[in-house]
């Protein structure tokens, strides 16, 4: 690919020919990451396009200050949070118990031929599993977290001490 | 031995387990979920279509902005004409309604300023 910050440079003076070849480059990367997000083939590949839609709206304010493949995770992470935040207050609000259990069980078919370490991962709220997978599996630091999440650094250090504490004993169980 | 070092040790620990117990599993999904290559014409048709939508989108609402503007000064222009005191009032509700939207702008930023 031509160097990166051209192409960042020439998007976000608007040529779309740059922006679909940035785009083009990193959609593997990104999909990937929606899928270790959501723990479904489908709803990344919604999460990956609702993200570069983001992106297309947005790369007008992109300013340097981190590479554009966090720049994505950053839109994606918020994009699954606030879907997150939105299904729950939905739930909350439909109370309908029955519904909620329904799609809970979907969810955890599909997820049962995945290995154990994985599911127990899908297990975790998407607020506890988005730090412990750029923590430890992309390996960005606390403050980036915090950063690209918009919370306190405190609560990226306590949400990764629960999540991987919650995942040890997930597994141990299961062993 | 600080407690911030412990707290580094307890990172480095969680780290070290992950890598093992997971990290290697979310590698192979990886490797097995590498998604099929997105033609450069497919995506820039995506980028057109998509900058189109906003920009007309763009359009809808500043006509509907103008149209707003255009009532609200018909309107004052209505109520000039009538009562002075009147029109004295509406724009003191909006001078003061604009300041406290500001206020509360204001106080939104600080408080996200503040959570960093």
């Amino acid at each position: 690919m031509q160097d990166e910050e051209e192409l960042l440079k020439a998007a976000i003076r608007g040529d779309e020919r740059a922006l679909s070849r940035l785009l083009q480059h990193h959609y593997p990367f990104l999909f990937q990451y929606a899928l270790k997000l959501t723990m479904n083939r489908h709803r990344a590949e919604d999460i990956a396009q609702d993200t570069m839609l983001k992106a297309i709206e947005n790369i007008s304010g992109f300013q340097f200050r981190a590479k554009f493949s966090t720049w994505l995770l950053t839109i994606a992470s918020r994009l699954v949070i606030d879907g997150a935040r939105r299904r729950e207050r939905e739930r909350k609000w439909l109370r309908k118990e029955e519904a909620e259990w329904t799609n809970r069980g979907a969810e955890s078919r599909r997820m049962k031929d995945w290995p154990h370490a994985l599911q127990a991962l899908g297990e975790l709220e998407e607020q506890v599993r988005i730090p412990v997978l750029l923590k430890y599996y992309y390996g960005y630091s606390q403050d980036e977290i915090a950063d690209m999440l918009d919370i306190p650094a405190g609560t990226v250090k306590s949400r990764l001490h629960a999540g991987v504490k919650r995942l040890r004993k997930e597994l141990a169980d299961s062993e | 031995m600080s407690r911030r070092h412990h707290e580094d040790k307890d990172l480095e620990a969680d780290r070290i387990w992950f890598e093992r117990h997971v990290g290697q599993e979310l590698a192979k999904l990886d490797a097995d979920s590498e998604p099929s290559p997105v033609r450069i014409q497919d995506m820039e048709r995506f980028v057109a279509e998509h900058k189109r939508h906003v920009k007309a989108k763009l359009r809808k609402e500043l006509a509907a902005l103008w149209l707003i503007a255009v009532i609200l000064f018909c309107g004052m222009q209505w109520v000039v004409e009538r009562s002075w005191i009147w029109f004295a009032a509406f724009q003191s509700a909006a001078a003061i309604g604009g300041i406290m939207g500001a206020a509360a702008f204001y106080a939104k930023g600080l408080r996200a300023w503040k959570k960093r």
